[in-house]
């Protein structure tokens, strides 16, 4: 199973060892980083208002070195993360960071979970 | 410990001593200089208030009467950051040493009344020699050799951003470790339980005479010597030259008002998380690792030339690694959701597991101990109380004050910090310090480093004793310890101490050889 450690098991015996793979199933279902995504994204729409529309954040996207295309058909929040990879270290290196919720993040990692809170609600 | 020769001004037929050099306090600054005569022509006086063990007796004289900003210490009570025994607070230090850079020693204009009367160059043979006194090893503190050699991972950030810097750690109780050698010295005489209530100059003369001892049991006694060390303290030192205002009513050294002024400490103050991408133990940062006889750490810091970029205080973080969530969980399930960011970090399935099963884990998440250069302020002072201890002296009062530069400091810090731990790919970092506060680093504690309040400065008007650590104004008084540091830096005091102690014994040598006493 999935994401069951080694001191898992050994803290826990076999049959924690399968609680502990059934909660780390939960947390690694989409559901569950939709929602963490969400929240990321809310915490930074609520300190960024010029920024609250699909159009503005993806004008705000624009002209990094991103395939925009492929950000928009991104299925999830992963997918859509793990092609921003190099954008986030090159925010950081610029300094181009937002705090939400106390958390230091990129500009883009944040602005791309925005986005992904705005498409939830648009199709909620 | 047993010493047979130390007297004990409590018993009766302690008469007037006359001595060469009168050192006054036995901690890491005056049996540093004590050892440095052992053997030699000078006859040397070396007072002690305490005992050879702790004594409850004795302990109102290190009561500190503390007014406005709450000052707590490493110590828990401040009463204990000052020891009256025989080696002072070596008695329960931790052993950490650590040099100022040559930063610590410049004048930088944001920070105020910063600048050394000389270059860190000047201070390098003695730290040298300080490593020897204190059992250290070599001179080294390179980052990149020690981690080499211990085969310790080390943070992948740019140094020129954040870089590692080490401790050395030898916890050398100074009573214990040269008790014997200046016992069987026959030159040298320890003398315990001798209170300092007062120094007395020459009549006319811009020089002192003798010192004034009273005993627990009522007893009093004059020591002469032809030159005297005031080595009791950062706190001690101040208050003995303002409780010497029978003669000059401001005090001795007291002459512009810098006697108690700019009291610096280092301030400690946990607050911010690194959480790594990936569990991995840092063991250089969080532990105390074995090197050789003795043991190193590492801990972040900002390097000097950033320090002048950002024009901010000198910063430095330990880490402490945190060995259960639910403890993380209590601290964090507020604001955004230490659960939520492992979806940036992509940590989905180790996150999972633990965070919601309290499965013990390696290193994933870092506390920030923050310790911070203090600004010198001339608010922050050292005062005479109107309460009295048992010999009917003023107590020391402390108005600790801390500038907004420090607070700025720590939150430029750790942005610095998240910006790299982000870069690098290493995490994320939380940052909770407030950007706006009512009072600066509300709720930090002091290292019990009591610095500055008699500075050195060659400019009489904006110091207390010169470069060579003479008290402005009188010909034969000295001061030894972290009182003389204009700065502090981010550096833990006692090695500084022991090596500026060693320097000026070598300035009495050769004051001592033109006047023929050596």
């Amino acid at each position: 199973m999935g994401g069951i450690t080694a001191a898992g098991v050994a803290a826990y015996g076999a049959s924690g060892a399968i609680r502990v793979g059934r909660r780390c199933a939960e947390f690694t279902s989409a559901s569950k980083s939709a929602q963490s995504a969400r929240q990321i994204g809310l915490a930074f729409l609520s300190t960024h208002p010029n920024e609250s529309s699909e159009v503005s954040l993806l004008d705000a996207l624009a002209g990094r070195s991103l395939h925009l295309s492929a950000l928009n058909a991104a299925p999830d929040i992963a997918s859509m993360l793990s092609i921003m990879d190099d954008v986030v270290r090159e925010d950081f290196s610029a300094g181009d960071t937002v705090k939400c919720g106390g958390w230091i993040l990129a500009k883009s990692e944040a602005r791309a979970c925005a986005l992904f809170a705005l498409r939830a609600r648009r199709t909620a | 410990m047993v010493f047979k020769s130390f007297l004990d001004a409590r018993r009766e037929g302690i008469r007037d001593v006359d001595a060469d050099l009168c050192i006054i306090g036995s901690g890491a600054a005056g049996i540093t200089i004590a050892r440095e005569f052992v053997g030699s022509r000078v006859r040397v006086c070396l007072l002690e208030a305490g005992g050879l063990s702790a004594d409850p007796k004795v302990a109102d004289g290190s009561i500190i009467d503390s007014v406005g900003r709450d000052y707590q210490t490493w110590k828990l009570s401040k009463n204990l950051s000052r020891l009256r025994l025989f080696g002072g607070t070596t008695n329960h230090w931790d052993g950490q040493c650590v040099p100022l850079e040559p930063i610590d020693f410049e004048k930088l204009d944001w920070i105020p009344f910063s600048g050394w009367p000389y270059a860190y160059s000047e201070l390098e043979p003695f730290y040298r020699r300080a490593h020897g006194v204190l059992r250290l090893g070599e001179f080294n503190y390179d980052a990149v050799r020690l981690t080499r050699t211990l085969r310790l991972e080390r943070f992948p950030f740019d140094p020129s951003s954040i870089e590692t810097v080490i401790s050395r750690y030898n916890p050398v109780n100074f009573g214990l470790a040269f008790g014997q050698e200046l016992d069987g010295a026959d030159n040298l005489r320890v003398i315990t339980y001798a209170e300092v209530m007062r120094l007395n100059l020459q009549e006319g003369a811009d020089a002192l005479s003798t010192a004034l001892v009273a005993t627990a049991a009522g007893a009093e006694f004059n020591v002469s010597a032809k030159y005297f060390v005031l080595a009791a303290g950062g706190i001690e030192n101040a208050r003995i030259l303002l409780l010497s205002n029978h003669q000059r009513s401001s005090g001795l050294g007291n002459h512009s008002g810098f006697v108690g002024r700019l009291f610096q400490e280092h301030i400690w103050y946990p607050s911010g998380y690194i959480l790594a991408a990936k569990p991995q133990p840092l063991k250089l940062y969080t532990e105390k690792n074995d090197y050789g006889a003795i043991q190193v750490a590492g801990h972040i810091a900002v390097p000097p030339e950033k320090i002048k970029e950002l024009r901010i205080p000198r910063y430095r973080a330990t880490l402490g690694a945190f060995s259960s969530w639910q403890t993380i969980r209590k601290r964090f399930d507020r604001d955004l959701r230490i659960e939520d960011v492992f979806v940036l970090l992509q940590r989905l399935d180790q996150a999972g597991a633990r965070l919601l099963c309290d499965v013990p884990f390696d290193s994933d998440l870092y506390m920030l101990y923050n310790y911070v250069q203090q600004t010198p302020s001339w608010s922050s002072r050292i005062f005479l109380s109107d309460k009295r201890d048992s010999f009917g002296r003023p107590h020391p009062a402390l108005d600790w004050q801390i500038s907004s530069i420090d607070h700025e400091g720590i939150v430029k810090a750790q942005t610095l910090i998240a910006q790299e731990v982000g870069r690098t790919g290493f995490g994320r970092v939380k940052i909770e310090i407030d950007c706006n506060p009512t009072t600066p680093v509300e709720g930090c504690i002091g290292g019990s480093h009591h610095m500055g309040t008699t500075r050195m400065s060659d400019d009489a008007s904006t110091g207390v004793t010169d470069g060579n650590a003479k008290v402005h104004h009188i010909q034969n008084l000295y001061v030894a310890g972290s009182s003389l540091f204009p700065t502090c830096g981010y550096a833990n005091p006692t090695l500084t101490i022991v090596a500026t102690s060693l320097r000026l014994a070598e300035h009495l040598k050769s004051q001592m050889h033109k006047d023929g006493l050596l």
